[in-house]
């Protein structure tokens, strides 16, 4: 009864809750950690967004949800729940019910995700067929359909293109129409505007909004650009090196920035709103080498704010309010003291 | 064809009013046309016109930024400049000679005064060379040093200009980081100690926080060594940031040219008013009007006739489907390229 009450109240809810998702990969002489201990959660009819430099696994990330990695050389461990199930315990038959139909993915470089020798209603209706039993005529409606969702001018003509023959941001509105024809409940979208000029770019933003509020899908919405995700998102995951480093509604990322690596980041990008004369922050040095991580906090050789306790131990995710999750030593003030007293101590005896 | 506009007529008269002074380049009606080649002997069917009629000036010690979607012809503006590629007609004029006309042997000699950063640092520096052969080469093609130990001082002295240090000198690019390449080839470009030079996109391909250490590096380099910029990018809260004044280009032509401040808070072109409206701001709180812009760009190979930005024009009429609007100036130093301005 308890377990059946509780799987309700998932499905009010979370749609999905990652926690302690590790994603090692194994190479002949080292262990590159691109995921190292990820907790976030995404609740239905929510965008969230996931900010992060190269590197930093947001992609890797996207990738264990769905279970695309390649298994022998990687190894993913954790819990995964979608929907109340942990994705990381299914079999590959039943994943690839979900990959497409409950969650489905839209990648950077639409270019390249699309096959140049099919049709794009060809390649539409693939996916249509895959996941739902409609006959020719109505997967083919259906085709027109969705493209009329994501305002292609002239569906009717356009399904017979080939990619070729379309510009970028009409085939990353392919690849999102392909994306949303089962209704997923899950979209999640790695970098979808980085290949696309400003002016594209915002359209396809208003759209994915749009589109998200019509269908009440949510969106896991993967960008290194701090503009866009402030654009589109609901709340906040800030990650650096595999781990999240805060996590926020939107509101507080921006203006109440808890996090030294949050706050740096903010302050150094150019801002088309501020005028000119000011000049940038800078974060020294450069991002951590996956295969040779710091010791301690992860970010501490790039923290201005960072003492003795951040070289030496890794600080943990800290709730400081109502959804705002962050990992620095600054939020856990008793414990850095006694690390300070204890080093104290240790050097003393030592003299 | 499209009848021709007298623009040295117009510059000319520019000129009497005193923008003459300090002016370091000076480019005039340049023009790059592409063929297309097509059909059973690959006749020209066509042409690209990537650079149409372009005019600007620019000024000892300023920078002047460079914006524009993909394809507009911003790179090969930046190329035409350097002579990278040979201008199809029209003139670049940099210390009393014009580039544009100079014979092969001769632009070796401006290349001790103009340089260029290109964007991708992956793909500029040759991987088999050492980062002190890298930086070391300009100087030895210039014939600017005399002797090795002068070299070695002068390649660890431009190292540390960019932030850098004497023991990069053995490294090869490889082992280096993207930002630590964009480094190097800032360094190789300040080698032979140029006047003007053009950054093509120089951060574009960069992580987000190191962008900012190469657009203040950048920043403290102009100012230490008194240099001028065309700073080429499709990132107009970058080119904002570090220039002083902001040339628009849509499909090979400029159509707005005018200080940084004013072009991003009161931009007049209806072109420029929709990329404006588009650049992502990071403040949640913060919500603009968006002006929409219904088509894609077209085709460099079938410019729209009469202004090139009709067919995307919220505010076109008919005027603007027959007639090229040219560039105007409608208040000191500001110049759009609209009718119904």
């Amino acid at each position: 009864m308890e377990t059946r009450a509780k799987k309700e109240n998932w499905k009010n809810e979370m749609l999905l809750s990652v926690s302690n998702l590790k994603t090692h990969f194994y190479m002949e002489d080292k262990v590159v950690k691109a995921v190292d201990g990820v907790d976030f959660s995404i609740r239905k009819n929510e965008i969230l967004g996931m900010v992060g430099e190269s590197g930093s696994g947001k992609s890797v990330c996207a990738l264990s949800i769905l279970r695309l990695l390649p298994i022998p050389s990687c190894k993913i461990s954790g819990q995964v729940y979608f929907n109340g199930e942990n994705l990381l315990k299914l079999n590959e038959r039943q994943m690839q019910k979900i990959r497409g139909k409950e969650i489905s993915m839209i990648f950077q470089e639409p270019t390249t995700s699309l096959n140049p020798v099919l049709t794009i209603g060809d390649q539409i209706a693939e996916s249509i067929k895959l996941h739902q039993k409609l006959d020719k005529r109505k997967t083919w409606e259906k085709v027109v359909e969705i493209l009329k969702l994501v305002k292609i001018p002239e569906p009717f003509r356009r399904v017979k293109e080939y990619p070729y023959e379309m510009s970028g941001g009409m085939k990353q509105r392919v690849m999102i129409a392909m994306a949303l024809s089962s209704n997923p409940s899950l979209l999640i979208a790695d970098e979808p505007t980085t290949a696309l000029d400003v002016t594209i770019q915002k359209q396809i933003l208003y759209l994915i909004k749009d589109l998200q509020k019509k269908l009440g899908t949510s969106v896991l919405f993967i960008t290194h650009n701090l503009g866009v995700i402030a654009e589109v998102a609901d709340k906040v995951v800030v990650m650096y090196a595999g781990k999240v480093l805060e996590y926020a509604p939107v509101n507080k990322i921006f203006h109440q920035p808890e996090h030294p690596y949050t706050l740096c980041l903010l302050k150094s990008i150019p801002r088309l709103d501020v005028s000119r004369g000011i000049k940038l922050e800078v974060i020294p040095e450069r991002l951590p080498d996956p295969a040779a991580l710091p010791r301690g906090c992860l970010f501490h050789p790039r923290c201005k704010f960072a003492i003795d306790i951040c070289k030496k131990k890794e600080p943990e995710l800290e709730k400081i309010g109502d959804n705002h999750i962050v990992r620095c030593w600054m939020y856990n003030k008793e414990e850095a003291i006694n690390f300070k007293t204890i080093q104290e101590t240790v050097d003393v005896t030592r003299n | 064809m499209l009848p021709e506009i007298d623009y040295n007529l117009r510059f000319r008269t520019l000129e009497v009013k005193g923008l003459e002074n300090g002016v370091l380049l000076k480019v005039r009606n340049l023009k790059k046309y592409f063929p297309v080649r097509g059909g059973l002997f690959s006749k020209v069917v066509g042409y690209v016109q990537a650079v149409d009629r372009v005019s600007f000036d620019i000024k000892r010690g300023e920078a002047l930024g460079l914006v524009g979607e993909s394809g507009c012809g911003k790179t090969t503006l930046g190329m035409c400049i350097l002579r990278l590629i040979d201008p199809t007609s029209g003139e670049v004029i940099f210390r009393n000679r014009n580039i544009a006309k100079l014979k092969q042997r001769e632009i070796i000699e401006i290349y001790k005064d103009m340089q260029i950063i290109f964007q991708d640092p992956y793909g500029s520096l040759n991987p088999r060379m050492k980062i002190g052969e890298i930086v070391g080469e300009p100087l030895l093609i210039h014939k600017l040093v005399k002797n090795k130990t002068e070299k070695g001082a002068k390649i660890i002295r431009l190292l540390e200009e960019v932030g850098l240090d004497s023991t990069y000198t053995n490294k090869y690019p490889h082992e280096l980081s993207g930002g630590q390449r964009q480094r190097i080839a800032i360094a190789r470009a300040l080698a032979v100690s140029p006047r003007f030079i053009i950054c093509d996109e120089p951060s574009s391909a960069l992580d987000v926080s190191i962008q900012a250490q190469i657009i203040n590096l950048l920043e403290d380099l102009k100012e230490q060594l008194s240099l001028t910029y065309l700073f080429i990018s499709h990132d107009l809260s970058v080119v904002k940031h570090i220039s002083e004044r902001i040339a628009v280009m849509y499909l090979g032509k400029i159509i707005e040219i005018a200080g940084s401040e004013k072009v991003c808070y009161s931009p007049k072109h209806p072109y420029t008013k929709a990329l404006i409206s588009a650049v992502p701001i990071p403040d949640p709180d913060l919500k603009h009007e968006y002006i929409s812009l219904t088509e894609e760009i077209p085709s460099p190979i079938n410019i729209p006739s009469g202004c090139r930005f009709h067919t995307r024009c919220p505010y076109v009429k008919e005027k603007c489907r027959n007639f090229e609007p040219e560039l105007r100036e409608i208040e000191k130093g500001w110049f759009v390229a609209c009718h119904f301005i």
